[in-house]
């Protein structure tokens, strides 16, 4: 058991590069409800379970123990706010505790990046999931300053619940932490059709066949555009990303003329527990550049 | 009642068979006699060598080898040795000694001697099967094997078989198909037997089907000759609402505790129908799986044995209304459970299935708000069944709508490991052929499909059913969907699939979904099995004896299963399996005894220091404590498995022939070393 209260955040790739608000949001967020948020010196890519693990699974383990070990010398559980980091960090972690003879083998190679042994002591955690459940909804309450009254797609994204065996939160086929979480923050959650498949960008699609991933994308848009939400609220970097790119690209070569703001749950949740709106960084984003939550808050308490 | 009465009253039971117990006084005089089975072993193994060896051994007197030991001449050798070489224990060297074991300990036994003083060693699958690449290596073993044998030969004991009277009276647990037909079939043989169910009504799932297949025949008019039959048998004592309390005995001898719940309404209820008429409640029908609903007091289906109405304490008000209104005065709120004792030879148990809850798998949304028009096949069967509230259409639990595009979903339940179940139901795809095909003809427009992973449905009749649903118009897609989807805007449910022939992913529209669930143990299968001591399949359901040769005889003698209770079946086959038990269980109770061979542990008293360990490691619950609190064996209850023997810290309690130094000397020779044990 790491030491409570305190979390070794783990960055990953995308967020700190392309993303820099939601980092900033998260630990607006975190230090807010009163975490201590640690800095993880030396981590490096997670790496992401799609393409990494597909090529070479054995130091794809290796990798992603070396960050483990890393928060284990902290002492402390690791955060992520991305579902890849999520996914490779919580498995291998779940793995090596479980199965002692991959923990020999992967600990053998962990020697040769340096002193690191793969122990088992600490936990990989999702911000969602510390939201939606350590905090909670009945929890997260104190700390609102500003209620929002929207209207979100909810994206839950694939590797967050999936594989259900590994993962062990919620189901994957009728999740609601995130609906139970928001709907205190003073939004609704509307339903789209199939809203949970994947968004086109995970598992090296993107990168590999664009097209394909667009096509995927493309769908998941029409079923959003046909519930008309005011924001598209995810809870993964890569996802943002394609929801960002992707109604773009479907604007600039479909024909579509798509303005769906891109919210990540930290950031909406920085929002609420009174970031300004400009930190958000909306505005170096590509979708809903304007958007303005204020124009929707009906309780504010800010002053106060 | 304890287990050490249990043994009073067995061995009044129990007649000795005149034979005598222990190690006979005679030097020990054996006869080795090695077989070829044709090439089986002498292709490996050179049976002379080993016959040769054999004649070498301390106390052998003969040593042969011989083609097909089984046959009538190999036999005749054992015969003429006995008579005229004083042979008196025998080593037969051959096959195991399940196979043929029992055919040399016979021939000795006609030639009076103990059947217990043969040994049958195994050269065959233990040896010459295993090691044809290495001949000498496995002719060494061979001799290895026979010497190991001689040992155990020398020091085996007689054992007496005792003849137990049986009570002749039978419990069958269940009145579904399974437990109607054994109870008739006991009945018919002048054996009482008594009907437990714990039901208000006998018939189980197949009153409750619409139609059966391949025939697609009107259940309740299949049945109903065999319900009324049971119901009004002389020799039968029926007992709805009834549950098994506990259960005491072995096999030929049981004493069973049964408590009947109160149906509180008497017996001169004429089934007018009055005081569900009036009845202000109303709830589910947990017989018509929800698709009607019933009164606090009720009759579970118009045509339900017995007839007489029950109240459900639970649902009640207590408004009095029906107790005012009955014409007969028949409701009585006063009544109270009673508990019964049956004295009884043999059991069936016939406890049946349980249509799969698919609410777990959260992808097909069964049972969840805002997705009732998902149901399964036996909601499906409730709603066509003649009496139902839809007047046998098919509607939508939603809207009433009769519906146009019908999906059915095969293996939910089954064969999924998510869920635990691997098996394969083997009953789902003809029911679901058979729903669909019924659908089909009643509206001959709208849309049925069938989604499968494979389509099973072998035997005599069944691919002609496959088709003719298929010349209807059923479609059969085959692909496993991976969910159900409800457009939040429309409302609408469509079922996702992949046509795996064709490579197609598939979004299809549906206003009704049918789930194929799978047949799983009933509700209360685990406290049912504690109280009869029977074991279960990893699947759940009780298990039987042996697959192939003894598929309705339970771990336990004297208990037998019959139909589902064992494993999904379809109705042809559970009548078949019932029937089976039926004769089984009826055997003993014809015969009025039960043969029992004496092959019990003996306690050394002096060496026992009544610590209960063999006790507690008796299965069958043969060992108990005396009144001087020392440990005692009922010779009845025990089955010779010897797991007490391991069980005890200090060797006090040796099983007949398995004794510590009859297994060592047993295993000296194999083992590699030379001292034989002298105690
Ligand atoms: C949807 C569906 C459609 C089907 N259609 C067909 C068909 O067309 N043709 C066909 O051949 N087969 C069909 N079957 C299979 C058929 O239902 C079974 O083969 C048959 O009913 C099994 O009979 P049973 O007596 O073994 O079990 P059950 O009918 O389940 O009877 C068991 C009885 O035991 C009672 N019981 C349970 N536990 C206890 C207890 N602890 N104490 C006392 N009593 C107890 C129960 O209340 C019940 O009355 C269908 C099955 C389903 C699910
Ligand atoms: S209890 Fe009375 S009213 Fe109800 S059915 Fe029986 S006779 Fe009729």
């Amino acid at each position: 058991m790491a030491r409570d209260m305190i979390f070794a955040f783990f960055l990953g790739c995308l967020m700190p590069n392309r993303y820099p608000q939601i980092e900033k949001a998260t630990k607006f967020v975190m230090e807010k409800l009163g975490y201590e948020i640690l800095e993880m010196e030396k981590a490096a890519c997670c790496p992401a379970p799609g393409v990494f693990r597909s090529f070479n699974k054995g130091d794809w383990m290796v990798h992603a123990a070396r960050n483990l070990c890393i928060a284990e010398k902290m002492d402390a559980d690791i955060l992520t706010v991305c579902n890849g980091c999520f996914g490779t960090l919580q498995e291998v972690n779940k793995h090596l505790k479980e199965d002692e003879n991959l923990r020999e083998q992967v600990n053998e190679k962990l020697k040769l990046l340096g002193d690191y042994e793969f122990k088992g002591t600490i936990e990989v955690r999702h911000m969602t999931e510390v939201l939606g459940w350590d905090i909670g909804s009945w929890g997260i309450e104190d700390h609102i300053v500003r209620k929002v009254d929207l209207r979100a797609s909810i994206h839950y994204g694939c590797h967050f619940l999936k594989p259900t065996t590994i993962r062990e939160l919620d189901s994957s086929e009728k999740p609601t932490i995130i609906e139970d979480f928001i709907e205190v923050l003073g939004v609704e959650a509307v339903p789209f059709n199939e809203q949970l498949t994947c968004c086109g960008a995970g598992g090296g699609v993107k990168a590999y066949d664009g097209n394909a991933s667009m096509k995927i994308f493309g769908e998941k848009m029409k079923n959003i555009d046909e519930v008309k939400p005011d924001i598209i609220l995810d809870i993964c970097p890569f996802c943002h990303l394609q929801f960002e790119t992707g109604q773009d690209y479907l604007n600039k070569n479909k024909g579509c003329n798509y303005d769906y703001p891109v919210i990540h749950i930290a950031q909406l949740t920085a929002y609420c527990l009174g970031m300004d709106a400009e930190s958000l960084g909306l505005q170096y984003q590509l979708m809903g550049k304007t958007f303005d939550f204020g124009a929707k808050v009906i309780k504010d308490k800010e002053a106060a | 009642m304890t287990v050490k009465d249990e043994k009073i009253k067995n061995s009044e039971l129990a007649e000795g068979s005149q034979e005598k117990m222990g190690f006979p006084e005679d030097e020990p005089r054996i006869g080795v006699y090695v077989c070829h089975c044709g090439h089986n072993i002498a292709g490996t193994v050179d049976v002379a060598e080993v016959a040769e060896s054999a004649s070498n051994l301390p106390n052998v007197v003969e040593a042969k080898h011989y083609m097909f030991m089984c046959s009538k001449p190999g036999v005749q050798l054992l015969k003429d040795d006995i008579k005229e070489k004083g042979v008196n224990r025998t080593v037969v060297a051959s096959c195991s000694k399940n196979q043929h074991g029992r055919t040399f300990a016979r021939t000795i036994e006609e030639m009076g001697l103990n059947k217990h003083l043969h040994q049958q060693v195994n050269v065959r699958e233990f040896c010459s099967w295993v090691h044809k690449k290495d001949k000498d290596k496995a002719t060494e073993k061979a001799k290895k094997l026979v010497e190991a044998g001689v040992n155990r030969a020398r020091k085996l004991e007689e054992v007496e078989t005792k003849k137990i009277r049986t009570t002749k009276a039978a419990l069958v647990i269940g009145a579904g198909i399974a437990g109607l037909r054994a109870t008739y079939d006991i009945a018919e043989l002048g054996i009482p037997v008594y009907l437990i169910e714990r039901n208000s009504t006998i018939g189980g799932h197949m009153t409750r089907l619409n139609k059966t297949f391949p025939t697609n025949e009107c259940p309740q008019c299949s049945i109903s000759p065999l319900t009324n039959g049971v119901a009004n048998h002389p020799l039968v004592e029926l007992y709805t609402n009834a549950q098994i309390k506990s259960v005491e005995g072995s096999m030929g001898n049981y004493e069973i505790e049964v408590e009947i719940k109160p149906r509180y309404v008497k017996d001169n209820c004429t089934s007018c129908g009055e005081c569900e008429a009036n009845c202000p409640v109303e709830v589910p029908s947990e017989w018509d799986k929800g698709m009607s609903t019933r009164g606090a007091i009720y009759k579970a289906y118009p045509q339900a044995i017995p007839a007489t109405y029950v109240r459900s304490k639970k649902d009640c008000i207590e408004c009095n209304t029906c107790i005012n209104i009955c014409p007969v005065q028949a409701v009585d709120f006063s009544q109270e459970p009673e508990t019964k004792t049956f004295k009884v030879g043999s059991i069936v148990v016939a406890a049946g299935y349980e249509e799969y809850d698919p609410t777990e798998i959260d992808a097909y949304h069964y049972g969840q708000e805002g997705y009732d028009d998902i149901i399964t096949q036996l909601q499906l069967e409730r709603m066509l069944g003649p009496t139902s509230m839809t007047g046998s259409e098919v509607m939508r639990p939603s809207d009433g709508k009769i519906p146009k595009k019908v999906v059915m979903i095969q293996c939910v339940g089954s064969r999924n490991e998510q869920v635990g179940n691997k098996y394969c139901t083997g009953v789902c795809c003809k029911f679901a052929t058979k729903n669909a095909g019924l659908v089909k003809d009643m509206y001959p427009d709208a849309d049925v499909t069938i989604c499968y992973i494979d389509m099973r449905t072998p035997g005599l009749n069944f691919e002609e059913y496959y088709k003719a649903a298929q010349e209807k118009g059923v479609r059969y897609i085959r692909g496993r969907p991976s969910e159900i989807l409800k457009d939040p805007i429309s409302g609408d449910l469509s079922v996702i699939v992949e046509d795996t022939l064709s490579q197609t992913p598939l979004k299809l529209k549906a206003d009704l979904v049918v789930l194929s669930a799978a047949m799983v143990p009933p509700e209360g299968i685990g406290p049912l099995g504690s109280k009869l001591k029977i074991l279960r399949s990893k699947e759940g359901f009780f298990k039987e004896f042996h697959i192939k040769m003894n598929p309705t005889a339970s771990s336990k003698g004297g208990i037998y299963l019959a139909g589902t209770i064992q494993g999904p079946k379809d109705i042809s086959e559970t009548v078949a399996h019932a029937g089976n038990a039926a004769a089984l269980a009826a055997q003993p109770l014809v015969k009025g005894y039960i043969e029992k061979e004496m092959l019990i542990p003996y306690i050394d008293y002096d060496l026992c220091m009544d610590c209960g360990m063999c006790i507690t490691a008796c299965n069958p619950a043969a060992i108990s404590m005396n009144e001087d609190g020392r440990p005692d064996v009922n010779e009845v209850a025990c089955k010779s498995c010897g797991i007490c023997m391991p069980a005890c810290p200090t060797g006090a309690i040796q099983l007949l022939n398995f004794r510590d130094d009859q297994l060592l000397d047993e295993i000296v020779p194999i083992a590699g070393g030379g001292v034989v044990c002298n105690e």
